[in-house]
Parts: C-alpha cells; sequence; structure tokens
C-alpha cells in the first residue's frame, strides 16, 4: 500500500504555497521517531512538476497536462513505535473525522491484517477533483498521510491510472467519473 | 601661430612663475595648449600611477580572496551546515570544504568550446553553473538523534534565506535534508542544498545551474523509449493495497 501511495504521489508530486488551498488538508507537524523508526516527509516544489511535465509532454500529452494541473502534494511516512503509535492512530483517527466532517467523500476503505486505508475525494462543483487525502495505518509499522491538491478532472486520474497501470487509482477514477455522470443522465431521463 | 584674440593685460590671468620668467612667451598672450599641458599632464600622471600601484597592491589580495573563496561555502550551505553540526552534540573535524562558482565554471565552459566533447558533459558544464561541497567528521558516535530538533533547526535556517524543505528522511544513523528555493519559477535558475548525515559523516552540498540543456538532452534520449510505467510495474510485486482491494 505505501509503495501504491507513494507511486500515486511521485507521479504528482508539488508543492503548495502558504494559503490553504480547496483540497489541501492540514495534517500538522509530524515529529521523526526517537529510535530507529523511519520518517519521510515529501514536498515537491511546483516547479519540478512543470519539469516533469516537460519531460513527458511529448510522449504522454495526457501526463503532462495533469501533472501541469496539480498545485500541491504531501506525503509523510512515519515509522511506528511504542511511543508514537497510540497518537498517531489518534490522530489518523481525528484527520478522517475531520475529512468527513468537511464534505470529503470517502472513497476506498480498506481493513486487513492491521491494515488501515482510507483514500478521500474532495470535489469541486463542476465535477473536477479538488483533493486526494490518504491516511494508512500499516499495522505495526507506518503511518502514512498523503494529500494531492490541484484541479484535476476524473477522466485525468482514470487515465494516469491506466497509463501506470495503478489500477486503484484507475478505479478511482472510473469511480469519480460515473458519479459525476449520474446526475447528467437524470437530468436527461 | 599666435592667438588672434587680443586681450587687455587687465583680463589676462596670472602666470606661473615659471611660465612667466619664459622669454619665449609674449606679455598676455598664453597658447591654449601648452596651458592645458602644463596645468593636466602632472595631475594625470599622478592618478594613473595611483590607480596601477592601487592595482598592483589589490591584486594579491584580489587572487588571496578569490582563492579562499574556493574553500569557502556559500551563507546557505554554511548555514544549514551550521543547524545540523549545532543539533548534533560533539567535536566536529572540518574534512575539505571546495566551492566553485559561476566564473569558474564560466572559464571551464569556455574552454570546452575548444574541445569536441560528448553531448553529456557538454550539457553538464552547461547546466552546473555553480557548486559546493563540504564534508565533515564527529569525533564521536553520539548516543542519541533528535531528528525532530535537526529538522526544525535547519528548517528555520534556511526558511529565513528563502528555501523550503522538499525532501526529509530519517532513519537510523541517516539525516537527509534536501532544500530548494521557495520562489521557484523556472528550471533555468534551479538551487538545491542538500545535508546527508551517516554515523558520524556530515555531507553538505549546493548546486545551481539551468537544466535546460540537460532537460533537452533527457528529452531527446526519451524519445525513443516508451515512457510508460508498464513494463517497470510487470516487474513489480504485487502491492499491498492490490492485495487488500
Amino acid at each position: 500500500m505505501i509503495g501504491t501511495v507513494t507511486l500515486c504521489a511521485a507521479a504528482t508530486l508539488a508543492l503548495g504555497a502558504g494559503e490553504t488551498l480547496p483540497g489541501q488538508v492540514d495534517f500538522g507537524a509530524f515529529s521523526a521517531p526517537k529510535g530507529d523508526g523511519e520518517f519521510v516527509e515529501v514536498n515537491v516544489p511546483t516547479g519540478l512538476i512543470a519539469l516533469a511535465a516537460r519531460l513527458v509532454e511529448k510522449e504522454q500529452p495526457e501526463v503532462a497536462k495533469l501533472l501541469n494541473s496539480i498545485k500541491l502534494v504531501r506525503v509523510n511516512v512515519i515509522g511506528l513505535d511504542e511511543e508514537n503509535r497510540a497518537a498517531l492512530q489518534k490522530r489518523a483517527q481525528k484527520i478522517r473525522e475531520d475529512l468527513a466532517g468537511k464534505g470529503w467523500e470517502r472513497i476506498v476503505t480498506a481493513q486487513e491484517k492491521g491494515q488501515d486505508v482510507s483514500v478521500y475525494l474532495k470535489m469541486a462543483d463542476k465535477g473536477a477533483v479538488q483533493g486526494l487525502a490518504a491516511v494508512v495505518m500499516d499495522g505495526k509499522e507506518h503511518a502514512v498521510f498523503a494529500n494531492v491538491v490541484g484541479d484535476i478532472k476524473p477522466e485525468q486520474l482514470a487515465m494516469l491510472g491506466d497509463k501506470l497501470h495503478i489500477d486503484p487509482l484507475k478505479q478511482i477514477g472510473d469511480t469519480t467519473q460515473k458519479r459525476e455522470n449520474k446526475p447528467k443522465e437524470k437530468a436527461e431521463e | 601661430m599666435e592667438c588672434a584674440m587680443p586681450m587687455s593685460p587687465s583680463r589676462v590671468p596670472p602666470l606661473p612663475p615659471q611660465l612667466a620668467s619664459n622669454s619665449a612667451v609674449p606679455d598676455g598672450r598664453i597658447p591654449p595648449a601648452t596651458s592645458a599641458a602644463v596645468s593636466s599632464r602632472p595631475r594625470f600622471r599622478v592618478r594613473t600611477g595611483y590607480v596601477v600601484l592601487a592595482l598592483v597592491l589589490c591584486l594579491p589580495l584580489l587572487c588571496a580572496v578569490g582563492i579562499a573563496g574556493y574553500f569557502r561555502l556559500s551563507s546557505a550551505t554554511e548555514a544549514l551546515r551550521s543547524s545540523v553540526i549545532e543539533s548534533v552534540p560533539g567535536q566536529w573535524d572540518k574534512r575539505f570544504a571546495v566551492h566553485v562558482g559561476g566564473l569558474t565554471l564560466g572559464l571551464v565552459r569556455f574552454g570546452s568550446l575548444f574541445f569536441n566533447l560528448p553531448p553529456e558533459p557538454k550539457a553538464a558544464l552547461e547546466t552546473l553553473h555553480g557548486a559546493e561541497v563540504g564534508v565533515y567528521k564527529l569525533h564521536d558516535a553520539p548516543s542519541a538523534l533528535d531528528y525532530s530538533a535537526m529538522f526544525t533547526a535547519a528548517d528555520k535556517c534556511m526558511r529565513r534565506r528563502g528555501w523550503e524543505r522538499v525532501v526529509g528522511v530519517a532513519q537510523g544513523r541517516q539525516f537527509v535534508a534536501v532544500y530548494m528555493p521557495r520562489n521557484l519559477r523556472t528550471v533555468k535558475r534551479m538551487a538545491c542544498c542538500v545535508a546527508v548525515l551517516n554515523e558520524q559523516d556530515l555531507v553538505v552540498a549546493s548546486a545551481r545551474g539551468n537544466l535546460e540543456p540537460l532537460l533537452a538532452l533527457a528529452t531527446q534520449r526519451l524519445q525513443g523509449h516508451d515512457l510508460s510505467l508498464g513494463d517497470v510495474r510487470r516487474r513489480v510485486p504485487k502491492t499491498e493495497l492490490d492485495r487488500c482491494q
């Protein structure tokens, strides 16, 4: 799961500015574990995204377009130990509650063998994805918090998942696209 | 040739004593060219002399400053180094620090024009506009490292200088922090500052340059390849999320 989240994030990394964007989630500051625990924090600036977009724009213009629509990504991976496990589980729970309270749609829920995965989407009125947030408690090893902010069209998400062979991302895109199409179909009827 | 304009004796400025005593110059008639040469030549000689003297005196000083610059880190890199060193208790030894600036690299670029270099090193030379690296060693291994404090201290001093951390990794005895300028707008003026602490060794490095030539080369090379991650993906085992679903 961590690999998938990291891969998704790595493909769509960007750095946020000081102001809070519509799809931005404030996870708060994380402290590195005291012992030998893992701590990874990634914030890649928009300039690098633009660079990545330029790299693929000739071969895959759709992916380049998607990359250019990303405004911010933050990924935190924190190793769990006896000291921080309870606090991080509590924080993950609070973030989930906050997201649900703020109108984010929970589109992926996976709980198996100690893993607790939640993926949320923030949709704009016009159907575009304003933000994607993932909260993962990976058993007793890691906690992952990821946030992608941009103005992403659902079909772009599905396309990215398809191009990169990331089925979960493709499913998210398809699901979102179907949801967006439903009101249109009803209106036509 | 004499001056044709008649001048009244009352309007003539007083002559210097050495000229006044010169019998070749008639009273009240001063050749303009001679007057200018007499008044400006000594002054000009003095100024030139001073400039030459100042240059002769300053040249060794400028050379010394220039040479010392090769062994001094820039302020941002120095600040990052200080923040990490201050966060890790113990005695640090400087192994070496090298700074190659824009002037030196510009000269190297100019020199490379006379050689037929392969495209890769040529692009690398065109890309790099400045680079520096410093290596430091801690005498004794610290008992415990507070990575949070290290990140906080480094972030604080770098943010003050307009740098933002883009990557932070801490695991075991390893610590990595990568910073980039906050107002990064174009690949033409990229900069990056890195601190890596591995056990007792600290490396701080920084580079700045124009990524356009390297990007152009990479794009050119990638054009013949399939950028899809399909092949990579097929080699990677199924992820945990895949298994969950």
